[in-house]
């Protein structure tokens, strides 16, 4: 149970740090409004109040400081400057390091964080170093002073409090560690077994508290379930009373008045906004993929349903008919809703950016700043995470390569800081993301010079710019002269390319020389489904990714050729390429063995090269939900993944660049010459199959 | 949690419809059955068995997660012969292994008749096809005997050991050893060598 709070607690607390780095990179380019420090303080504030929860005593000395600092600022005391904001950051990895700690069940080290913490504590003492030392004076008299009281506290949780990982228990202790307590628990409101939810809140507490602390000390202990139950605290008598300082103790109790109602008062902002985001719950991810795996299920079901109707006599299957369309587009709506669930914004990848920026720069003494648009734009969730590394290996590069120095960029009459451009969008069932600097471009001399050096390209290639711009995607290619901190650790743009086409996507590069440059990302909205077309082999289906096809056409026989070592070759458009017949390298023998018989569909790499494989007939262009093969069996050549068709079989998805390393043993020119006549039974029996429905499917493959 | 009661229940029930019909010890059967539902702990001495040939083979009741009947499969080019394809088990892409092909050599001839029993091994699911489902038996562990060297038609590596029970012996296969890392690892480099 107590895992399940911390759990929860740690959950909350990468939201809350990552909320507050937001808000701190908002105020590092000038944000001085009231919401955005409220956030960032509401957030450390919160994270302190877990931690004490929790008894993480590091994090609360530490996120302590750092809220009183943040609190300073909120009082209008203090203006923090670039450099105080990047002092905050800092402090925010600190606390995001210790919750990180914690979380792995390891010792936080005693003098983490030390340094940033002695800054912090220096703002506050050069800020007001006359009425701290005044608190701190008060504070000691205030030592002298204490009288031992008792106090009795009833304290009535509301049912729900549990369910925000607050532990009773844990207030208890803490109330304890301040004095001798005496507990009594009401137990009156459990209900009777049957009806007892684990999650409610029945038991409420009467405390009998002799302490010497004074009330502050006590609210403190419930700051943070202030609006999570009733809490009534009374003092009964003051046991041994020091008559001498007695005058001091009320003048110094009213002292730290300010620090306490700054605090106390802080839960109930807290409250607030929280109250207001409540209309959205944690759901885990494995339960979302369960429901998108079932409704996967259902819409593979129902389209089974729906291919046996058409067999049934006309009077029954008419109006059973009606019922299942009717079904078919509840399931359609169904099935796009549960996708949506899995959907993100994309803010949560560009909100990473800017510290990414930020490092980079301070690695190489650039200046650049970070713009993003469409940070709303909604992905899926597996696609959001694949992107990160990606992205950030491209912002990097930015940096590192495409902006220049200040000093050149004033000699070249630019402003000195450097612009990066990221930015968002769909564009017919894709993500589109760019990223776009106004730093040198690609120096096309060098790249040309470099590829030809590591044998990229033939010496004599007469290459356009814009093909020389994409040379930096070929593996073993990086143009850092001298390798620097930030990239050129032997992992280049080739990896990113890989990176993003395992995701099915593309990526472009074009530049203006001077003027900066331009990656495109293209991006299917998901992983789990994919636009494929399905084609028939004799009696097998197989699925070609949408985004590779070029085209499809019935070639002439003359239009095949063979090349040494059976290598089979087709003039399309001018061209030849290479010639896959599927139904050898995948031994079907009721398959279509001319090409003239069958339809030829050209294909194109993700890195340009066409390719085009012969197939019976295509049957359509459907939606496929991936399922990977790994999962239960290893990872075949030529196959991607595989899919379920609506039928109920297994139909394989092709992958291209592999599909061009299968063997091939037929000389198809042969074939066309001796084709006999008999082979249009082949095609008969193709065309007898019900084509398979054009339907949406969800797919599953994580 | 529910998910797994639902594999629970549904394995009993398709093991029932699975159950031939000349079985003579049906009752005994369904109490096993009963007793796996109730008391899990006998369910670690519970064996399902089943037939190649004349021959009885074992495994145990929780690496089976359901038993069907023969099922079409995709075939996947480059595979070695015992691979019978990949089908669709519920949303699951799941190979399918011919049992007899993958330790005799020899294919065996599907007919409708053909049950294949979906185990879970090193976490991925696999089919086992085979001729026909037998028993449940329930073994202590001082009824297993080693081993012998030869005379069967599976090699010894993929047995944990025989039991000699109602004067038939039944040989207690090592399913793990069916589809280790070595046979993926096998599979893998046969795809590259062809490709």
């Amino acid at each position: 149970m107590q895992d399940q709070f911390k759990n929860t607690y740690f959950e909350e607390c990468d939201d809350r740090i990552q909320e507050a780095e937001e808000g701190l990179s908002l105020m590092m380019e000038g944000a001085r409004d009231t919401d955005t420090i409220n956030l960032v303080f509401r957030a450390i504030h919160s994270i302190k109040g877990g931690a004490g929860a929790f008894a993480f005593n590091d994090v609360v000395d530490f996120s302590h400081e750092f809220e009183t600092v943040l609190d300073y600022v909120r009082e209008g005391k203090l203006t923090p400057d670039r450099d105080m904001c990047n002092l905050f950051l800092r402090a925010n990895d600190i606390v995001a390091e210790m919750i990180n700690t914690v979380r792995n069940n390891n010792e936080i080290q005693s003098n983490f964080g030390n340094d940033i913490l002695t800054d912090l504590r220096a703002i506050v003492s050069s800020l007001n170093g006359t009425s701290s030392a005044q608190n701190n004076e008060s504070q000691d008299s205030q030592q002298q002073t204490k009288s031992m009281c008792e106090w009795e506290i009833t304290f009535a949780p509301h049912p729900e409090m549990l369910q925000t990982g607050n532990d009773p228990v844990y207030l208890i202790k803490s109330l304890a560690e301040l004095g001798e307590i005496d507990v009594t628990s009401n137990i009156e409101n459990i209900p009777s077994l049957d009806q007892i939810d684990p999650e409610t809140c029945y038991t409420q507490w009467a405390i009998k508290l002799t302490t010497d602390e004074d009330e502050s000390e006590i609210t403190e202990v419930f700051d943070f379930v202030d609006d999570l139950c009733d809490l009534n605290i009374a003092k009964i008598k003051e046991i041994n009373p020091k008559p001498v300082q007695a005058a001091p103790a009320t003048t110094s109790s009213d002292q730290p008045a300010p620090t306490t109602s700054g605090t106390s008062t802080s839960p109930s902002e807290n409250s607030a906004p929280q109250k207001t985001v409540s209309t959205s719950i944690r759901v885990d991810l494995e339960r979302i993929d369960h429901l998108v795996n079932l409704v996967g299920e259902m819409v593979i079901a129902q389209s089974m349903l729906q291919e046996r109707i058409k067999w049934l006599p006309m009077e029954i299957g008419n109006d059973i008919g009606e019922d299942v369309e009717n079904l078919t587009r509840h399931m359609r709506d169904l099935q796009e809703s549960v996708m949506s669930v899995r959907a993100q914004p994309i803010k949560s990848v560009f909100s990473r950016m800017p510290r990414t920026i930020r490092e980079a720069c301070s690695a190489v003494g650039k200046d650049v700043r970070l713009e993003t648009i469409g940070e709303d734009t909604e992905v899926d969730k597996t696609v959001l995470e694949n992107l990160i590394d990606p992205l950030t290996h491209m912002i990097r590069n930015s940096v590192d390569h495409g902006i220049e120095k200040p000093e050149d960029r004033i000699a070249a009459g630019k402003e000195s800081h450097g612009t990066i451009v990221l930015s968002a969008k769909h564009k017919s069932g894709r993500i589109i993301i760019e990223i776009k600097d106004n730093g040198k471009g690609i120096d096309r001399q060098a790249v040309l010079a470099k590829a030809e050096k590591q044998n990229l390209i033939q010496p004599d290639a007469n290459l356009t710019p814009n093909e020389i711009d994409n040379l930096v995607f070929k593996p073993g290619f990086s143009t850092a002269e001298a390798l620097s901190e930030l990239s050129g650790r032997g992992v280049g743009m080739d990896v990113v390319r890989r990176n993003v086409v395992n995701l099915g996507g593309r990526i472009t590069i074009s530049s203006e020389p001077g003027q900066g440059c331009v990656l495109t990302l293209s991006l299917p909205l998901t992983l789990a489904v994919m636009d494929g077309m399905v084609v028939s082999v004799g009696s097998r289906r197989f699925v070609l990714p949408t985004i590779n096809i070029v085209e499809s056409f019935q070639p002439k026989n003359q239009a095949i050729g063979q090349l040494t070592n059976d290598v089979n070759v087709i003039e399309a458009r001018g061209q030849y390429v290479r010639l896959l017949p599927l139904y050898d390298m995948f031994q079907i023998n009721d398959a279509v063995t001319t090409p003239e018989e069958g339809l030829v569909i050209l294909l194109e790499t993700d890195d340009g090269e066409k390719v085009a494989v012969m197939v019976d007939d295509v049957l359509g262009q459907q939606q496929v939900v991936i399922k990977s093969l790994d999962t239960n069996y290893t990872t075949v050549g030529g196959i991607s993944a595989a899919t379920i068709l609506g039928n109920g079989e297994v139909a394989l998805i092709l992958d291209v660049p592999s599909l061009k390393l299968m063997k091939v043993n037929i000389n198809l020119a042969d074939n066309a010459k001796n084709a006999p006549l008999t082979q249009t039974n082949a095609i008969e029996e193709v065309t007898s199959i019900p084509l398979v429905e054009e339907k949406e499917l969800i797919n599953d493959s994580h | 949690m529910t998910v797994t009661n639902f594999t629970e229940d549904n394995e009993v029930g398709l093991f029932m419809e699975n159950m031939p019909a000349q079985n003579n010890s049906e009752n005994t059967a369904s109490d096993d059955c009963d007793d796996v539902l109730s008391h899990s702990i006998d369910a670690q001495h519970q064996f399902i068995t089943f037939t190649i040939g004349t021959e009885e083979y074992g495994t145990p009741i929780l690496t089976v997660q359901e038993i069907r009947g023969w099922i079409k499969t995709t075939p996947l080019p480059n595979t070695p012969v015992f691979v019978k394809g990949v089908t669709n088990l519920r949303g699951n892409i799941v190979p399918i292994f011919d049992l007899r092909a993958r330790f005799s050599g020899q294919l065996t001839e599907i007919t409708e008749r053909h049950v294949v029993i979906m185990v879970e091994v090193n976490k991925r699911t696999i089919g086992l096809l085979v001729d026909a489902i037998s028993d449940i038996l329930t073994i202590d562990e001082n009824q297993i005997q080693p081993p012998p060297l030869d005379n069967l038609v599976i090699d010894i590596q993929y047995l944990d050991g025989l039991v000699a029970t109602d004067n038939r012996m039944v040989a207690l296969l090592n399913i793990e050893k069916l589809f280790d890392n070595e046979l993926i690892d096998q599979l893998h480099n046969t795809n590259k060598i062809a490709s």
